[in-house]
């Protein structure tokens, strides 16, 4: 018998490698990536901006679903039109109420309103099509792909709190009208809990996309998963040896150097922010920026001519106060305008911004109740 | 990474969960789990809860706790219901998780749950993506399991039996470290380690034995 069950083990692992071997390359591109910016433009000073403030409005909610938060945009091209920007974010009763799903609103550029609410995904629907029960929704994240087709990332909950996220991995083939569940992403071998995803996916030259995430329980740092030009991943990489980041924002200084926002989760209370020189595939901590950090939601985009700009919460302690800080290294940074400044206990909070054309559009979570938009005509100030 | 697709991670969630549901309530029934009629009872009544519809199969809930279990955990447990269909055939043959697979199992997963903490600065789970992943770990592991382990013939074949599912199916995640190990599984190693240093210490070595021998004569 043992002779039999040798034989048998040798045959399994001959096959295991035939298997292996005739499966072909495992994904499509492990070629190191580049970001999408405009080829050989150089990093570093870069001419002044102006932001106008061009339109501003609450996106209609769902009257059912009082509590609103952590709004994500994205702009979906359109063959038959000029596309459209949508916003994406969470609403029910209240935060991890059983209510909570996932709705999104359309944006008409011509007429600068927003479409009424649409249910995107709930728990029920989830769980039903992913096979098994999903606790909460929250924090979605869009991205469009090569081909159009706009994929989700959406935090959902097993057994426990936040700290027992996993992310869910949803694809629209109809411009993100309604989605069909992929899979949860493979992100940890404890029975694949505790990351969550909050700030939009970073373009890559290949069409592809980093997409920042976090490991949230007992240690806090942020991770990045690369995605192919369809939407496979590709490969995670650790952002930060740090253990208090969380909620990585990435943006491109060039086409290979990029600098990771991060959420301070530590008493010092400041933005942190780690750096690559390759496109993503290595990043090294770079220390703290002239930034409070009140262990909030932070975002960042690049403009057109190279100026960074951070949505996020200027004090040191609450998210009353909201403001658009501007940088033209990622290292030091200047408020260039308050957004918001409310009473104390107003939140104004998890910011999302989406660069289109010469427009920057900017949402975040309203006093909890509603979602705000607000677009900003991108100029230059002449030297 | 090569991950598979969600129709064959959703058969694999209730297929998966029955066997080690069936091979550890059989387990609980001790003795009573020999009889054929047991053995039927229990995974008849088993495979009929989870093909429940969703709120009602046991693996809806599972899944949501624990997600997949492991290639590995589903083969030793698929092992264990085949030899309780016989038991006197079985009878003294080398147990499903021997001393060594235990111990190699519980060290890999401390190292890989080190990296998922952050405790250490390199993540390995991030290995387990690779293409070869899976098949080279189990054979690095049928080598020094066969080499040093005569028990080890039941932990290599499960090995190799997981190696070769996730090769050609890449369930359950698409990660070969959860195709060779889940926490449930480390936890079992961890309890095999526990119980052979326990027996260890228990037992007086030859040198004693001789030594209170020799001071009786």
């Amino acid at each position: 018998m043992e002779s039999r069950i040798r034989t048998v083990t040798a045959l399994a692992i001959a096959l295991a490698w035939i298997l292996d071997i005739a499966s072909g390359p495992s994904s499509p591109t492990r070629v190191a990536p580049a970001f999408a910016v405009a080829a050989g433009k150089p990093a570093g000073p870069s001419a002044p901006v102006t932001l106008t403030e061009v339109a501003r409005h609450l996106i209609p909610g769902d009257p059912g679903k009082p509590s609103s938060h952590s709004s994500s945009l994205a702009f979906v091209p359109d063959p038959n039109g000029p596309g459209s920007v949508v916003a994406y974010w969470f609403a029910g009763a209240r935060e991890s109420a059983p209510d909570v799903g996932i709705l999104s609103s359309r944006y008409d550029v011509a007429h600068r309103r927003w479409t009424a609410p649409r249910a995107v995904v709930d728990r029920h629907a989830l769980a039903l099509e992913m096979d098994f029960f999903v606790r909460r929704l929250g924090n979605p994240v869009a991205w469009v792909d090569s081909v159009g087709r706009v994929h989700l990332f959406v935090v959902a909950t097993g057994l426990g709190g936040w700290a027992a996220s996993r992310v869910v991995h949803l694809l629209s083939d109809d411009r993100g009208h309604s989605f069909r569940p992929l899979r949860v992403l493979p992100l940890s071998p404890l029975f694949n809990t505790s990351h969550l995803v909050r700030a939009p996916a970073t373009a890559l030259a290949d069409r592809g996309a980093l997409v920042p995430l976090h490991f949230e329980i007992g240690s806090k740092y942020p991770v990045a998963l690369r995605l192919s030009p369809t939407g496979e991943p590709v490969e995670i990489v650790r952002v930060s040896s740090d253990e208090t980041s969380l909620q990585p924002s990435i943006v491109a200084l060039d086409g290979e150097r990029g600098l990771a926002l991060l959420r301070d989760h530590s008493d010092a209370r400041s933005l942190k922010i780690a750096g690559t020189d390759d496109g993503g595939r290595s990043w090294t901590d770079r220390g703290r920026t002239n930034l409070s950090n009140p262990n909030s939601s932070v975002v960042a985009a690049r403009l057109p001519g190279g100026v960074l700009v951070a949505a996020l919460n200027p004090a040191r302690e609450g998210r009353t106060e909201l403001a658009l800080a501007v940088s033209h290294d990622g290292q030091d940074w200047k408020i260039e305008r308050m957004l918001e400044s409310g009473a104390r206990d107003e939140e104004f909070s998890y910011p999302s911004l989406l660069v289109a054309g010469n427009a920057l559009h900017l949402t975040y979570t309203y006093k909890r109740q509603a979602i705000m938009h607000r677009v900003f005509r991108i100029g230059t100030l002449a030297p | 990474m090569n991950l598979p697709g969600q129709t064959a991670q959703g058969l694999y969630l209730d297929i998966g969960w029955a066997i080690v549901l069936a091979a550890l309530v059989l387990a609980l029934l001790g003795r009573r789990a020999g009889r054929l009629g047991v053995l039927l009872g229990v995974c008849g009544a088993i495979a009929l809860g989870i093909s429940l519809p969703a709120p009602w199969s046991p693996s809806f809930w599972l899944g949501m706790a624990f997600q997949y279990p492991s290639l590995m955990l589903v083969a030793l447990a698929g092992l264990q219901l085949l030899r309780m269909q016989n038991p006197a055939r079985w009878a003294g043959s080398a147990p499903l998780l021997s001393t060594l697979p235990a111990a190699t199992l519980c060290v890999v997963a401390a190292a890989v749950y080190a990296g998922a903490f952050a405790f250490v600065p390199y993540d390995p789970y991030a290995f387990g993506y690779l293409r070869f992943a899976g098949a080279a770990g189990a054979t690095v592991l049928v080598l020094l399991w066969t080499r040093f382990d005569r028990h080890s013939g039941w932990s290599c074949l499960a090995v190799a039996a997981a190696a070769t599912l996730h090769a050609g199916t890449r369930l359950p995640s698409g990660n070969a470290w959860d195709a060779l190990f889940d926490p449930f599984l480390v936890a079992w190693a961890a309890f095999v380690v526990l119980c052979a240093a326990r027996d260890r210490f228990r037992r007086p070595s030859p040198a004693l034995i001789t030594e209170s021998f020799g001071d009786r004569s």
